[in-house]
Parts: C-alpha cells; sequence; structure tokens
C-alpha cells in the first residue's frame, strides 16, 4: 500500500512529503526523502533485526526479559520513590508524548527537560532578552532574496533545507530560485554549505561575537577604525552590511557554531541586536536550525503548559525555570539526579563524561526503540515506538509551524500502540500509588 | 450531574429584561429549566447574592502561536503563579498565563464563553491543541483572513463567490467559527518595506485597499450567514491621530461590522505630544450606525503584554518604548508581533487611553452593541474586568483614579464631564447579553431551555472584590469554582463553521498552488478533530 | 579586611547546621524579615524545602538565641553552612545574616537593605534586582552577580557587592544604579546592558560591557585592552577612559589603569 505525503520524522525539516509504500507490514520503497531521512525508514523497515520487543531489566548486574506489566511497575515505583527524578527527551518523539511526560513530572514533583537545553537553548535565552523576528520557511522560500547561514551547515544536517525551504526553490516572489538570492555563508572553516555559497565569510574561532558587534556599528551609521575584526577583513564586514541593510526580504539561518562558541546565548543576544538594527532598514528575520522534528514541539507544550520552554522545576508544586540550576547537563554533572526516565533520546552518547558517569550510578530507565549506549546503562529499558511511523505524531517543524506525522507502520508489539500510551500507563500508576 | 436548585438570588438577565427581580433558578442535566423532575437535588442558598448567566468574552488572545510566543519571551511575567492541587495543574502567568491557568481564572470570574480572536490559518492546529486544555470554558476561534493573499487574490479579480467558497473551506479546515481581519492590508504591505497604511492606500503587489479587503470579506461574512459579523481590528491601530481613518474604516460596513477594542482606535492629535480623546467622535459615529457593535479594550495601568496580528506596529511599538519584539510572519497568511508594555498611569498617553475606553462605554447608548474586553492581554489581563466594572459602575472610584493620574486626563479627555453610572443590569448587558448576542450563540440568557451557565456573585465586600471571584461559577449544570477553588475538570466544548458538502474544484485549484509554494502539502493542511 | 558589622542593639539567632540532606536545602525564610516579631520556637518550626518536602528549620539547624522585634534589629549567624544551602536572604529589608562556610545559588535576591556576609564561597545569582543592603563574599563567587532576573535588561537598583576573590560571568548584567566591587578577576561578561551604576575589577579574562548605555567600569589592570566597540576618549587622573558600547550608541565608560 502506498501511503503519500508522510513526515520523515528526523530532522527539523519535518518533510512532510515523503511517499512510502509498505508491503506486509515493512517499508519496501521510499520516495522524497534525503540520505539521512532515508536512512531512517531504512532502519525501521528492516526493524524486526534491531528492535528491542521486550521490557529489560537489571538487577544485581543481570539483565533479564520481564512483563510490561512489571517493567511500566517498576518504572512507576523508581519515579515515585525518589527525591530529584527527571524526564527527559522527546525531541523525535510526539506532542502528545510530552503532554504526558509534563503531566508525570508535575505529578512526581520532579524535573523535565529536553535536547533543546543544550542545543538550541541559548537561542531562546537570547531570544528572552531581545525577541527574535522570525517567519515560517515559506516565507524564505517565496519571499527572500537574501539567505545567510550562521554557525549551521545544512548540507550534512539538514540535506533538504536548500531545495526546499531557502536557496533553490523558485518561490512566488522569487521565480528564478537560486538566480533572485545572494547565498552567504558565515563559519569558522568552509563546510560543504560554505563550499557553494555565493560569499563565505570566515571567522575566527569564538569571536562571532564581534563580528556582531562590528556590523552593528555600520548598520547604525558608524565606522570601523581597525582593517580586521574576528578575523574577517572591515572591507568584507562593510560589504556584508550592505548586504543585510539593501535587501527586500533577508533571513538568517542560526546554528550551534554560534550557541555553543564563546559566548553562547550572548552570541545569540548581540545578533538578535543586530537583527533589530537591520530591521529599521528592512526586514531580516532568524530562523534557528532546530535539529530533531520535534524539538520545537516539546518546547512549544512545555511552555503553553508552564510558562516555560525547557529545564522546568516541579519540585514546588509550580513550575520554575532557571537554566543552569535546573538544566539537565548541569544537574548530572554535580550529581544533583537520582533517578530518570529517558526517552527517544541518547545523553549516555552525547552528554559530557561526568554526566554519564553519574548516570551510570543512578536508577535509569529507558524507553528505546534499539540498542544504545544508554540503554546499555539502564535499568529498566521499554521498547519503545517509532513516533511519525508506528503511531501519529503531532510535531512543530523548526518554523513552528504544527503538523501532524501519519501512522503507516504497526510496532512489532501488541503491548502498547505509541509512547504516549506507554507514558500513560506509567502516568496512572503514579496517580494509583498517590491514593 | 445533579440538578441544582438556587434560590432567591438576585437575577439580571437582560435576554428576558429581568432586572434584579429575587427569584429561584433552576438547573437540571445542563439546562434552565422551570421544574426539578429528579428527587436528588442540590441546593443552593443564594439569598442576598446577584446571579447572571456566565460571562462570554468576545475577544481574548488565549490559545494558539502568539500567545505561547509571548509566553517564552516573557520569563520575567511569571509573577502570578499557580500551584497544582487535587483537582488541577500547575501554571504560571500574569499577563500570560498558561492553557489550565486561564480556564481556572476565567472560572473563578464566572466566565463560561471564549472566543481565541487571532487563528493563524497555517497553525491552526497549534491553536486547538491549547483551547483543547483550557478547561470548562466554551470555545470558537475566529481566522485571520484580513491579509491572507489568497483571499486579497480574489477580491482584487472581484470574484465573491470565489472568496466566500475558500472562506468557508478555510474555516471548515481550520475548525474556526468567523472572519478575523486585523490591519487589513498592513501586513502585506509592510513585508515589502510599507510603514503606515491607509484604508485607500493601494497594498502593493495586489493591489487592492484595505476597504477593498474590508468590503470583501464582508459580503462573504454575509453569504455564509455566519453568526458572528465580520471582526475587524481597525488599520492605524493604536497610533495618535486615528480616529479618523477608523471612522473611514467602520463606514465601509453595509451590513454588519464588530469593531475590535474601540479604544485603541479612538484617538486623536498629530504626535504623541499631543495625544487627546477622540472617544466622543467615535461614539456618536457608533451611536448612529447599528450596523456597528464593538468590543472595548479598556486598558488598566499594568505590567502587561500586546500581542496581535498587527505586525507592523509591533515593530514600531518596540521602537518606541525600547522593549524587546518578538515577530512571525507566515507565508501568505499573516504577520504577528509580540511586545511587553508597562501601562504608567502618570504617563499622559496612558492616561488619556485609560479615559477613552471608559468614555466609550459610558456614552454608548445601545448597550446591547457593546462588549467589554480588554483586548486581553494587550490593553490589561482579563481578570481586571471587576476593576473596570467598578470604574464603570461608580463615578467617585474612576474620578479619584483619575486625580491620581496625569492630569492630561482633565485637558485631553470629556471623563470628568461624564455622569453616567452602569447599573448592574448594564454589567450584565456588556458582559453576557450583549456579546452573546454580537456572537450568536444560541443562548444569550437564562430562559428556560438555555444552558445552564451561571454565575453566583457576592457583592457585600464591594464591586471589585465581590467580581473578582463567584460564590459559585456553574457550567453545563457542573459547579466548577466555588469561593475561588477549582471543583471540576473537564475540558470544555468546542464550536465551528461546517463547509456545505466538499469543494473538489477549489480543492484542486489550491493543490496547484500548495504544490508550487506553501511549505507544506494541501493533504496536511487544517486541523482534524 | 576590617568590616565592623555588628551593632550593639541587635538581637542574634543562631543556627548551626546539623547536616545538609544531598536534596540541598531551599531556605528563602532565613531572612530577618521572616524571624522578627517571632519566637525562636516558631523560627525553628518556619518551613524551608528539601526538594519536593516541606520541612522545619529544626529539622536541619540547631536553632539557638533571640529574636528582635523588627528586621533591622535582627542579626541571624549560620554556622557550617555549605553549597547545598540556596536562597538564603531572599527579599530581606533590613538586619543582618553572616554566614559561616559556603553559600548556594541565590543570596540574597532581591534584597531592599540590610547586610549579608559570607565568609567562604558563593555560587551563582547574587542579589538579583537588589535595590538596597550590602552582600559581602570573602571566597569566590559565581556567575549572575548583581544581575537581572531572566528575561529583564534592567536589574540591580541600589546597594553594594563586594566579592574579596574572583567571580564567575555576567556580572553587573542590566546594571542601574548600585555598586558591584570584585578585588579578584571576573571571567567574562561583565556590565552587559549596563544603565547606571559602578562595577570594579581587578582583571577580566572575557567580554565587556555589551550593550552599555551608561555607567562605570573599572579595570585595575594595566595590561587590559578594550575591546572596539569601546572609543577611547581621554584620561582621568590614573586612568584611560573608553566610551561605548558604540554599536548601541552607548556613553558608558570603561577606565583602564594605565
Amino acid at each position: 500500500m502506498i501511503h503519500r505525503e508522510v513526515t520523515c520524522p528526523v530532522c527539523g525539516c519535518g518533510c512532510d512529503d515523503i511517499t512510502v509504500k509498505v508491503d506486509g507490514g515493512k517499508i519496501s520503497d521510499i520516495r522524497g526523502a534525503c540520505l539521512v531521512g532515508r536512512a531512517k525508514f531504512i532502519e525501521v523497515s528492516e526493524g524486526g533485526k534491531h528492535r528491542i520487543r521486550k521490557p529489560l531489566m537489571r538487577k544485581n548486574g543481570n539483565v533479564k526479559e520481564v512483563s510490561w506489566d512489571k517493567a511500566l511497575d517498576e518504572a512507576a515505583e523508581i519515579l515515585t520513590s525518589t527525591k530529584k527524578p527527571l524526564i527527559y527527551g522527546f525531541s523525535e518523539n510526539s506532542c502528545e508524548a510530552v503532554k504526558i511526560g509534563v503531566d508525570i513530572a508535575e505529578e512526581i514533583g520532579g524535573f523535565i527537560d529536553s535536547q533543546s537545553s543544550h542545543c538550541h537553548g541559548p537561542t531562546i535565552l537570547g531570544e528572552q532578552m531581545v525577541g527574535i523576528p522570525s517567519c515560517t520557511l515559506g516565507m524564505v522560500a517565496n519571499y527572500a532574496d537574501l539567505i545567510v547561514y550562521w554557525g549551521a551547515n545544512p548540507v550534512d544536517s539538514h540535506p533538504r533545507h536548500l531545495s526546499r525551504f531557502s536557496v533553490y526553490p523558485r518561490g512566488l516572489y522569487r521565480p528564478e530560485g537560486r538566480r533572485d538570492r545572494k547565498f552567504i555563508v558565515i563559519d569558522t572553516r568552509k563546510t560543504c554549505t560554505g563550499k557553494i555559497a555565493s560569499t563565505f565569510i570566515q571567522v575566527e574561532p569564538n569571536k562571532d561575537f564581534e563580528l556582531i558587534s562590528a556590523l552593528r556599528i555600520l548598520v547604525e551609521g558608524g565606522e570601523l577604525e581597525e582593517s580586521e575584526i574576528a578575523g574577517v577583513p572591515v572591507k568584507e564586514i562593510k560589504k556584508l552590511a550592505k548586504t543585510l541593510t539593501t535587501c527586500e526580504y533577508g533571513v538568517v539561518f542560526v546554528g550551534l557554531g554560534l550557541t555553543h562558541s564563546e559566548g553562547k546565548w550572548n552570541n545569540i543576544d548581540n545578533l538578535l541586536n543586530l537583527v533589530r538594527s537591520v530591521n529599521k532598514h528592512t526586514r531580516l528575520s532568524v530562523v534557528a536550525m532546530r535539529g530533531h522534528y520535534n524539538v520545537a514541539g516539546f518546547n512549544e507544550v512545555l511552555t503553553w503548559r508552564t510558562g516555560y520552554p525547557f529545564s522546568v522545576d516541579f519540585q514546588r508544586g509550580y513550575p520554575r525555570y532557571n537554566p543552569g540550576e535546573n538544566s539537565i547537563i548541569d544537574m548530572l554533572a554535580k550529581g544533583e539526579i537520582d533517578a530518570m526516565l529517558s526517552i527517544s533520546a541518547d545523553p549516555a552518547s552525547h552528554f559530557p563524561k561526568k554526566c554519564v558517569q553519574h548516570l551510570a550510578k543512578i536508577p535509569l530507565i529507558s524507553i528505546e526503540l534499539a540498542r544504545t549506549p544508554t540503554t546499555e546503562l539502564s535499568d529498566l529499558v521499554i521498547p519503545g515506538v517509532v513516533a511519525g511511523m508506528e503511531s501519529p505524531a503531532s510535531y512543530y517543524r523548526m518554523d513552528n509551524v504544527p503538523l501532524i506525522a501519519k501512522k503507516f507502520l504497526d510496532p512489532p508489539f501488541s503491548q502498547t500502540s505509541s509512547d504516549e500510551e506507554t507514558l500513560k500507563m506509567i502516568y496512572q500508576r503514579i496517580l494509583d500509588k498517590g491514593k | 450531574m445533579t440538578a441544582i436548585e438556587i434560590r432567591n438570588a438576585q437575577v439580571y438577565d437582560p435576554a428576558q429584561k429581568i432586572d434584579g427581580e429575587v427569584k429561584d433558578i433552576l438547573i437540571e442535566k445542563g439546562l434552565i429549566v422551570s421544574e426539578i423532575k429528579s428527587k436528588k437535588k442540590k441546593v443552593i442558598n443564594a439569598k442576598g447574592n446577584i446571579l447572571m448567566k456566565g460571562g462570554v468574552d468576545v475577544h481574548t488572545h488565549i490559545a494558539g502561536s502568539a500567545i505561547n510566543s509571548a509566553r517564552l519571551l516573557r520569563p520575567e511575567d511569571k509573577t502570578f503563579i499557580w500551584k497544582k492541587t487535587e483537582n488541577t495543574h500547575s501554571g504560571t502567568g500574569f499577563s500570560c498565563p498558561t492553557t489550565y491557568l486561564t480556564g481556572y481564572r476565567y472560572a473563578q470570574l464566572g466566565y463560561s464563553t471564549l472566543q481565541e480572536p487571532a487563528t493563524s490559518p497555517l497553525k491552526a492546529k497549534h491553536t486547538h491543541d491549547e483551547l483543547q486544555e483550557i478547561p470548562f470554558m466554551r470555545k470558537q476561534a475566529l481566522l485571520l483572513m484580513g491579509n491572507n493573499l489568497l483571499a486579497a487574490q480574489y477580491i482584487h479579480d472581484k470574484d465573491f463567490d470565489g472568496l466566500t467558497d475558500y472562506c468557508s473551506w478555510m474555516m471548515d479546515r481550520t475548525k474556526t467559527n468567523g472572519l478575523k481581519l486585523v490591519a487589513p492590508g498592513a501586513y502585506l504591505s509592510w513585508i515589502w518595506g510599507g510603514k503606515k497604511t491607509l484604508p485607500d492606500s493601494l497594498v502593493p503587489k495586489v493591489d487592492v485597499t484595505p476597504k477593498d479587503i474590508i468590503s470583501g470579506l464582508e459580503k462573504a461574512v454575509e453569504a455564509l450567514n455566519l453568526p458572528h459579523p465580520i471582526h475587524v481590528h481597525l488599520n492605524g491601530m493604536g497610533y495618535y491621530g486615528n480616529f479618523k481613518s477608523a471612522l473611514d474604516e467602520m463606514k465601509v460596513a453595509k451590513s454588519r461590522m464588530h469593531v475590535a477594542h474601540l479604544q485603541f482606535s479612538s484617538y486623536g492629535g498629530n504626535s504623541w505630544g499631543e495625544f487627546e480623546s477622540k472617544a466622543d467622535e467615535i461614539i456618536s459615529y457608533v451611536n448612529s450606525n447599528n450596523k456597528i457593535t464593538f468590543d472595548l479594550g479598556q486598558i488598566t495601568h499594568d505590567k502587561t503584554t500586546t500581542l496581535t496580528a498587527d505586525a507592523p506596529f509591533e515593530q514600531y511599538l518596540s521602537f518606541l518604548i525600547r522593549e524587546k519584539w518578538n515577530a512571525r510572519d507566515v507565508e501568505f497568511e499573516h504577520g504577528t508581533g509580540v511586545v511587553p508594555i508597562h501601562y504608567h498611569k502618570d504617563n499622559p498617553v496612558n492616561a488619556v487611553q485609560w479615559a477613552v475606553g471608559l468614555e466609550l462605554a459610558l456614552l454608548a447608548k445601545d448597550l446591547s452593541r457593546v462588549c467589554l474586553s480588554t483586548d486581553h492581554p494587550n490593553a490589561a489581563p482579563f481578570f481586571r474586568y471587576p476593576r473596570i466594572i467598578y470604574w464603570l459602575m461608580d463615578k467617585k472610584s474612576r474620578e479619584k483614579y483619575a486625580d491620581e493620574s496625569h492630569k492630561a486626563i482633565a485637558d485631553r479627555t470629556s471623563l470628568y464631564s461624564i455622569e453616567r453610572e452602569y447599573s448592574l443590569y448594564d454589567v450584565a448587558t456588556i458582559t453576557r447579553y450583549a456579546p452573546a448576542k454580537i456572537l450568536g450563540l444560541k443562548d444569550t440568557g437564562l430562559t428556560e431551555g438555555s444552558v445552564a451557565d451561571v454565575s453566583i456573585y457576592d457583592l457585600s465586600r464591594g464591586i471589585e472584590e465581590g467580581f473578582s471571584q463567584t460564590d459559585t461559577t456553574i457550567i453545563g449544570g457542573d459547579v466548577v469554582a466555588v469561593k475561588g477553588e477549582i471543583t471540576a475538570s473537564f475540558s470544555g466544548s468546542l464550536t465551528h463553521h461546517k463547509m456545505d458538502g466538499e469543494n473538489k474544484k477549489l480543492e484542486e485549484k489550491l493543490d496547484t498552488f500548495f504544490k508550487n509554494y506553501y511549505s507544506i502539502c494541501l493533504s496536511n493542511y487544517g486541523v482534524n478533530l | 579586611m576590617p568590616f565592623k558589622l555588628w551593632g550593639e542593639l541587635m538581637n542574634e539567632v543562631t543556627l548551626k547546621v546539623k547536616e545538609v540532606p544531598e536534596t540541598g536545602l531551599e531556605v528563602e525564610n532565613i531572612t530577618p524579615d521572616a524571624f522578627a516579631g517571632m519566637d525562636v520556637k516558631d523560627v525553628s518550626e518556619l518551613i524551608i524545602h528539601a526538594g519536593k518536602k516541606k520541612v522545619g528549620i529544626s529539622d536541619f539547624f540547631r536553632v539557638s538565641g533571640k529574636t528582635a522585634k523588627t528586621a533591622s534589629k535582627q542579626k541571624i549567624t549560620i554556622e557550617g553552612s555549605n553549597t547545598l544551602l540556596k536562597r538564603i536572604g531572599e527579599g530581606m529589608s533590613g538586619g543582618e545574616i553572616k554566614v559561616l562556610g559556603d553559600v548556594g545559588y541565590h543570596l540574597g535576591e532581591y534584597m531592599t537593605g540590610g547586610k549579608i556576609h559570607v565568609s567562604g564561597n558563593a555560587g551563582s545569582w547574587i542579589g538579583t534586582c537588589m535595590s538596597g543592603g550590602e552582600i559581602v563574599i570573602e571566597g569566590n563567587a559565581g556567575s549572575y552577580i548583581g544581575a537581572s532576573s531572566r528575561g529583564l535588561r534592567e536589574g540591580m537598583s541600589g546597594g553594594r557587592i563586594l566579592v574579596l576573590n574572583d567571580v564567575g560571568t555576567e556580572i553587573g548584567v542590566g546594571l542601574m544604579d548600585g555598586e558591584i566591587i570584585v578585588e579578584g578577576a571576573a571571567s567574562s561578561f561583565v556590565g552587559s546592558y549596563m544603565s547606571g551604576g559602578v562595577i570594579r575589577l581587578s582583571g577580566i579574562s572575557g567580554r565587556i560591557g555589551y550593550a552599555m548605555r551608561a555607567g562605570v567600569i573599572e579595570v585595575l589592570d594595566k595590561s587590559f585592552k578594550a575591546p572596539f566597540y569601546f572609543k577611547q576618549t581621554g584620561e582621568e587622573g590614573e586612568f584611560q577612559i573608553f566610551e561605548g558600547d558604540v554599536s548601541f550608541k552607548g556613553r558608558g565608560r570603561i577606565k583602564v589603569l594605565r
């Protein structure tokens, strides 16, 4: 059976124009997905081999299969018997699952966080100081005559970004596509994206902040006495300032190059103030290159539930927010968490060593599809359902457009139909314990 | 659900012209009844209390991408918090409350019906994701169309049948209930560098004027026989001297027009320094033209948040008051801006603005065309309604407040010369009867067979305190709040327009446009509930 | 350094730490304002928070001494403090808190008066949006010192913070008035969004004066180079003067020792 216009549930592009063919409950063909997305479809279609199909529990160093009931009971027991439990993950999962995650964290008086706190968390912190003028990706495709990627390398990270949204589309007001646009990449080294840009600006590592301040001086009508700032000749900086202020509709895509280099949220704060200045002359928008297809959805759901986008603390019975204090990396590094549920995430692969060492010490529950370094550290592993393929999943694309990823497969087990349902079963057990 | 017998309440129900009569109100199976058939019933002794139908808010920004972007923008707005209880979820937010908190606070106020006035078509699912969580309330939402490119194209081509079909299809797909125009044409100009949009100026690239857009979409509303009129946030909203263009655009209405937050469009003066009230001219026109209904948009001097699809105004405001600014441009459909604001009573502009809203309400002749609102949270958070009611009912209190504010109120407005004081009947009119009538709700009061949305207030402690928290709030026959405590847990309901049958021809036409230009597929556009 | 904190007419309550649970303790009720006018017995039963649990002060502290009638006459000494104690002195308006040992995050936030003295190191988020009073840290301190709360570009509006050793980042963010003196060095982002007040440092290894509009930052380090968005305008005594943040048309001053 052919399923059209389904979603590729991988990167922040959230492409909803994929066609899959399903034969005998397995994916037999995929059209439209990029190599990164395709790999996910293939992995799932061959899923039988890799998938975790039964819950696993580790007791006294031995790992054995247990029943779903036992696993869900144990999850509820761990989360209610510990003092500082944390619910983490969700970036490749559904908004429906996030809602239950928030319910659970609130009920147990614990913490909830996602990949966003250490990914585009700094972007959000910058937004909270200055505000972001932003736009949907269709605005870029149809209106933008200036595309800037700053500290982002979409050819590698979001392969269809340039063709679907930014540089190449023949838009309503940009019918010549690539020829109607200026395409600039600013990065510390010439990435694959930098190589195909019309202008590549190489900035000295950790000096983006200075480049931004220099640009603002020019945009505000001032002058630069130096010959070079942040490793960039001032002649080039002047050209860039002119390009920014004379476009008709410009878009700056920001990536981890800015959020993770020296300055972090201050880099974004500075950039947003630059964008404000440019908006006195013309329209310039900023879009964050969100990594996962529903990392933005986690922020949306958590914000409408608690008022805060990530790193929420429910210990006092109401939501509190203080990144640096209640964010997962900081708490794990200081050994402040004594239990964790990780869903659609692989902290053992990505977190700093100190955090992973602490994870190894505390009771860790994973809801996962296949074995990962995180499941290897876990005390309880519950089989995950592929949200957006095996269960329908609401998600928010990188530009915060809400979509639904359709279901076109069944999970390889019958005890649950979705991670949302799995979490609901854990939540109900937690509520029952409270009574 | 147990039957409820409310005894000896002093009832204010303009739908039946009941003005303070002491009577019993009987509720069974979620409706107002003349007698209770079941043996089991709950009795509420309402002696000394007043009773009204549940409040109806025609214009309150409670759900969707704009308010959520405001919540995210403002961690400093969480000066109000709600702790989790057995019956309730926790929440935060003074001017931008989170979803559950919004329902709880409206329930405490005795409201039962809310209209979200600005739904983004492309992001409609977001609006509904949030609306679904707001507990207890009867909800509906308006769809932003005043800067919609395809709508503008239909208007340009004078294809009003096509426009009507498109609007019907859009409301059906996005599960919305009416059309909203926010500064029609202004966003479409602004994205091409236009600064200020006048009612007769041609919008670049679409070659229609704001007046054309208003008149075209009004035709569509009337052709579809929508219960609620075209709902318009006039051009020039918020700027000094905007009253002229406001009158200009109001005159476009051929059948009916509901003007949003009229206070923000009633200003005179040629600069901020000359800012003055033109409420008298505006209300004089409204009084003489029964096609116009409006909601107030009354400000209070609080730290609140402006969030509106009037994107160019928000950019202007953010630079004027030096505040942070979020903007969201949505392909082919609309813009959004979010800017925090702190209205000060000793600021001459803010002082005059405060007086303007009161002037409009007090000088209005036909209160069945007037709705109380604060354009929540733009002018004030909705839980300021009781304070505004107090000012409307008590000349001394509003003059005392004016005395403590900037003297521009005396120099630039006519507030001090107004003697009128609202009665409780008047209050019931602008908070219940008029908004219900203007929304086209089936039940505008407490006649037999109406939905049992009933609010009981104890005003013995004063008007403001009394209206801030009901003694009892009943929605659909369920007791949801008692003296501020939330006593139920259900999600409320949604009303939306349904298109007649299908429109394959339109979908084919749209499919081409979507395939070429939109960033999502047509089959993924819209909301499935 | 000689520091005469204690007046003679103060009543003193002493809190000796018995233990601090691994969840840490949030003790925003340990302020002269909360203690004043109470019985010492009632002070013991004041609520503090150990993670999700509400506990009484006496569950984790040995309480002794005398309470005063008003905050301004109330002195509190905490013995055996460590980095797991958070929110000491929050919102206080008068009186004194002397901490023997280290403290955790959130010290003296939103205070309007009174004095806090810490003999050891302090964590981050010190004196957020304070409008009066004095905080002294003898050891090192963390980040977000005398800074604004999240989302605000205006923060501290009065009072004084003194740190005798080094500090981290985001010092005096949004400073409007008051003094922040660091006898050691700061790491980065000192005086962002400043619009008044004075910050004094013996050195800084990162960025300074971002978005500064007014106010003064003194850097007592001859080798310090002002960033390019501050233009040299002249000299004043032993200092070179730089004005900026030029990219914001700011007129803040960075004074560098010559």
